[in-house]
């Protein structure tokens, strides 16, 4: 009788351990995961961010005043004329 | 006697026992009193703060974007290396640090109870990235506004600070008009989270995303608008003015395409919350007079025939003369001439003709008597005047005594360009949701104020005083236009001073398919008084460019 109890309550303990270990080490993988995906997407926005604030600079018309200087500049004087 | 076996076997079962009471305890009998605790300790609520709006331009560039930037942190128990050391380090980093801060770190230094400081200086991701790595510094995310375009169109985009509660709300512009818009909706997340913070999943917790802020679409040409700022900015110059104004809109639709004011001074500028082109209220002067003219036109008080038979001498009210700028007389002026000649005493007849119940009415269909309803913060009503002696509506005849905003002034002059149908002036033209889904904005229906007719005259009347007048030789010569200069006395304390005017220029082109109407008014300008001089050939310089750019 001992000896059946003792086994019925270590084998208990051990399937609990096991099952906690696989249970817990599964949330803490998906747990890892979405914290690393959330980092991810925060870090995503400021490149973006980051990306819209260069591609608008370069193409601000602040910018292409400052790095062209107007005596670069050729008017344009030709035209060309379609007729019959 | 009892086996060894055996009371390690009890003492275990006890302790067993006492452990599983113990937790019934806990979690059976006092779980209405522990179970709300626990959950405290380890389900979170978190605020999802949404990204605002970005305003755009009419070829869907961006004027206003968001930008994370950083701030520093300094905690003086962490550090590993003296402080004056690590300042350089952060001055390598961000050249300017230690000159920008000197008092506020010296400060710090030299105060060894203050362990802790929070600087105000900005750094972009890449510098924050290398400060972290320094122990004893920390860094604290912050979102704000970035301009790509600069300094372009800050009157009509306002700004954002942090109100009296500490959010970021919308100052002036279009980013307080439209502040609901752009700020979206906050989210909020609730669930367990561990020991650092981070969350933890469970079916219990939930989570309600931000929304982001609509992001406004502008009728705003940025080229135009740039164009706008340079120029006036050399106007101030040139003519020694204190400030000006220019604003121009698209005729049939009433769409703004540049709106812009400048002061002579960086210390008058005026600041991104107030835009004087929609807040300042002046006397028109004899830019009115067009306006008028159409009126008893319209109200056929007087026809295209009209001769001034009575301009060959000042016209006398009470105690009251009425004469020319420049003293001049005009005898028996046609309306071509009156406009022409800018000629006050045939005006004042006209508004005779025209009488004060129908001046009234006319001047309250355009309008001219309440806030346009542009979709900018900060517009003035302007207000009009109960009493109307007869020098009083002979003044108003040329723009004298009666008050408008300059977007009054355009709104009521583009009646005119856009064959006397009325339009309101508006800057956003649709807006995105955070699905990116286009919503157009309701426009107001055009309101006949005007008859085709009527106004088809005033603009032969207005095409033949620009080719007959001073203004002509600044006119380019492919450039069909209708204007009309002004220069109104300035009222300073109740009665008109001479030592001060504004000059203004209005106009639309090509006078019979108007592309855009602007008015550009100068204030106080000291190297000539008159809006012939001063505004008309800035008129013209931005008319020639604006034509080819629109």
């Amino acid at each position: 009788m001992p000896k059946f109890f003792i086994t019925i309550i270590i084998s208990c303990l051990i399937i609990q351990i096991l099952f906690s270990f696989f249970y817990s080490s599964q949330i803490l993988t998906q747990n890892n995961q979405l914290n690393q995906n959330q980092t991810e997407i925060n870090q995503l926005a400021i490149e973006v961010e980051n990306l819209q604030k260069k591609a608008s600079d370069l193409s601000s018309i602040n910018h292409l005043n400052l790095s062209t200087p107007s005596a670069s500049l050729v008017p344009i004087i030709k035209s060309l004329t379609i007729g019959p | 006697m009892i086996s060894r076996h055996k009371i390690v076997f009890i003492s275990f079962l006890i302790c067993f026992l006492i452990i599983v009471c113990r937790l019934f305890y806990w979690q059976v009998i006092k779980s209405s009193e522990y179970g709300p605790k626990a959950t405290n300790q380890t389900y979170k609520m978190n605020i999802n703060k949404p990204n605002r709006g970005q305003i755009y331009s009419s070829d869907e560039f961006p004027l206003v974007i968001n930008q994370t930037d950083y701030l520093l942190s300094i905690y003086k128990p962490n550090l590993k290396d003296n402080l004056e050391l690590i300042y350089q380090k952060i001055d390598q980093i961000h050249p300017g640090f230690i000159q920008q801060n000197q008092n506020i770190l010296d400060t710090f230094k030299n105060n060894d109870r203050q362990k802790w400081i929070d600087l105000t200086t900005f750094f972009n991701k890449a510098e924050a990235d290398q400060l972290i790595q320094i122990p004893g510094i920390s860094t604290n995310q912050l979102k704000s506004r970035y301009y790509p375009e600069n300094n372009i169109g800050k009157n009509i985009l306002g700004f954002i600070a942090k109100n009296s509660q500490g959010n970021y709300i919308g100052y002036g512009g279009l980013e307080n008009y439209y502040n609901k818009q752009l700020q979206g909706k906050t989210g909020f997340s609730w669930g367990p989270q561990d020991g650092t913070g981070k969350t933890i999943l469970s079916k219990k917790s939930w989570n309600l995303p931000a929304a982001d802020g609509n992001n406004l679409y502008t009728s705003i040409n940025r080229a135009v608008q740039y164009l706008v700022e340079k120029t006036i900015t050399e106007g101030i110059e040139k003519y020694q003015a204190d400030s000006a104004s220019v604003s121009i809109m698209e005729s049939s639709t009433g769409r703004l395409i540049a709106m812009a004011s400048v002061a002579a001074t960086s210390s008058a500028t005026p600041s991104a919350s107030k835009n004087p082109a929609i807040s300042d209220l002046f006397e028109p002067g004899s830019i009115f007079k067009p306006i008028i003219m159409t009126m008893a036109l319209d109200q056929k008080s007087i026809n295209t025939d009209f001769i001034c038979t009575e301009c060959s001498h000042p016209r006398m009210i009470g105690e009251y003369t009425i004469g020319n700028w420049d003293n001049s007389l005009h005898p028996e002026s046609t309306l071509k001439n009156i406009i022409k000649n800018s000629d006050n005493i045939g005006m004042s007849y006209i508004m005779t003709q025209l009488g004060l119940e129908n001046f009234l009415k006319y001047y309250k269909k355009l309008g001219l008597n309440q806030k346009t309803g542009i979709d900018l913060q900060g517009e003035s009503r302007p207000t009009l005047k109960t009493s109307w002696p007869e020098i009083d509506l002979a003044t108003a005849s040329f723009g004298q005594g009666i008050v408008v905003t300059q977007i009054n002034m355009l709104q009521a002059f583009n009646t005119i360009a856009n064959d006397g149908l009325l339009v309101k002036p508006t800057i956003v033209d649709y807006y995105t949701d955070y699905l990116n889904t286009a919503h157009p904005l309701k426009k107001k229906n055009s309101e006949r104020i005007f008859s085709k007719e009527s106004v088809s005259q005033m603009k032969e009347i207005l095409k033949y005083a620009v080719e007959n007048g001073v203004v002509n030789q600044f006119r380019p010569k492919n450039l069909e236009v209708c204007a009309k200069s002004g220069t109104a006395q300035v009222a300073v304390k109740g009665s008109y001073t001479d030592s001060a005017t504004i000059a203004s220029y209005i106009g639309f082109a090509p006078c019979n398919n108007p592309q855009f109407t602007m008015i550009v008014t100068i204030n106080n300008p000291k190297s000539s008084p008159w809006g012939s001089s001063t505004a008309a050939p800035i008129w013209y310089d931005l008319a020639s460019k604006i034509n080819r750019l629109l």
